[in-house]
């Protein structure tokens, strides 16, 4: 935490090593949470870049007694992403289960030839698919847990919602998902 | 009334499962809590299906493949935030859209099309100099190019007015080979046929040439 409070500090005096420090540190862990929320690269690419420009801006608003850097980008970031989501929800049109169920079963055909990096981008695809289908709130306590490998405090924080809530969010989440994939008689 | 029964029986109830469930689902639940949990799934169906999708959803996010990052991406946060690049992110930056396959489309189509101007222009992209795309070269070729295609219209000209006097001379001639009209029988007119322009193989192209407007003398000089 001290670590974190050391490279905020110098990024507010100006040190451009510093801030591009920050930027190679944490990009992964906002690119893949907006990649994993979105189900789109490109989007995620530019939802990325918007965190960075609102994190560059509000720097100074971070309070490293209040937890890891780690956690405050993610917060920002989902907050960013609840807004696009907000945003973009009419434009949004999810495809029919029906549609990809055809090429689902196409790629089942051909997994005796898959090895397990196949089978593992297949799984991430599934995942993906069966992501975009959850509810905002139970899609992002899912991908925090599950996917960032974040503690459930942390979660909470993120969220701003009691730990028992998050739990029960993961809860449903989880048991929404996995019916998905069952019912895509796809789970490995 | 079930944590009454739960609790007489030694087993969780379907509340408790509930709150214990996303730990136990992950392994990391020990002991006592453990063992509540399992002797409720173990006659709990609803409880036992919504276990069996969890785990099922874990072991998909657990096995699913890394996100890959785009390689760019440090490099434009950075510009958009600083404006400040490392010659490398400079780099990354101009190659990036490189890798893309639209623009091996984009380049595959202009290769083609310097290759059809090369090829209209008279030159072989195999055996290309630097000299052949020097643009006084260039123009040399294209203007070559259009007096030779000029030149081919105006012999093309040429040969139709030639068949055209040929035409003429062999005309007068048959007229004036022809008995004149004393000679024909009273009453009977001329044909209608000798009025009518003759369609034998050399009109056609004498017609074309007055159809497009053309007036030519006998005498006139080829």
């Amino acid at each position: 935490m001290e670590l974190d409070a050391l490279l905020v500090e110098r990024c507010l005096t100006g040190d451009p090593a510093a801030w591009e420090q920050l930027v190679r540190a944490q990009h992964r862990r906002v690119y893949i949470l907006c990649y994993r929320f979105t189900g789109r690269a490109e989007e995620a690419e530019d939802l990325a870049q918007d965190v960075f420009l609102r994190v560059f801006k509000t720097l100074k608003s971070f309070r490293a007694e209040e937890g890891h850097l780690g956690t405050w980008l993610t917060s920002l970031t989902r907050n960013l992403l609840i807004d696009h989501y907000r945003k973009t929800r009419k434009d949004r049109v999810l495809e029919p289960l029906e549609d990809q169920l055809p090429v689902l079963e196409e790629r089942r055909a051909v997994e005796s030839l898959a090895d397990s990096l196949t089978r593992g981008r297949e799984a991430g695809e599934l995942l993906q698919a069966a992501l975009a289908r959850l509810s905002p709130d139970l899609r992002e306590a899912v991908i925090l847990r599950d996917l960032q490998e974040m503690e459930y405090r942390e979660i909470a924080t993120v969220l701003n919602v009691p730990e028992g809530t998050v739990k029960s969010r993961i809860n449903r989440g989880r048991t929404e998902l996995g019916r998905l994939l069952r019912q895509w008689k796809v789970a490995p | 009334m079930e944590r009454e029964q739960s609790k007489s029986s030694g087993q969780a109830g379907c509340l408790e499962v509930e709150r214990l469930a996303p730990e136990y689902a992950e392994g990391l639940l020990a002991g006592e809590e453990r063992a509540r949990v399992e002797r409720h799934l173990a006659v709990c169906a609803a409880c036992s299906a919504a276990m069996a999708d969890m785990r099922e959803a874990l072991a998909v996010c657990r096995s699913a493949e890394g996100v890959l990052v785009p390689p760019g991406l440090v490099a434009r946060i950075l510009e958009q935030t600083t404006g400040k690049l490392s010659w490398k992110d400079r780099l990354r930056l101009w190659v990036r859209p490189m890798r893309e396959p639209r623009f091996a489309l984009g380049l595959a189509m202009a290769l083609i099309s310097f290759s059809i101007v090369l090829r209209a222009a008279g030159l072989d992209p195999t055996t290309l100099t630097l000299d052949d795309v020097r643009p006084s070269s260039i123009y040399e070729r294209l203007d070559r190019k259009a007096h030779l295609a000029g030149s081919r219209v105006v012999k093309y000209y040429r040969d139709l007015r030639i068949v055209y006097e040929i035409q003429t001379q062999l005309q007068a001639i048959r007229e004036s080979s022809a008995p004149g009209p004393a000679a024909r029988p009273p009453g009977q007119d001329p044909k209608p046929q000798d009025q009518r322009p003759s369609h034998n193989r050399w009109s056609r192209p004498a017609e074309l040439v007055a159809a497009g407007g053309w007036r030519l003398r006998a005498d006139h000089r080829i």
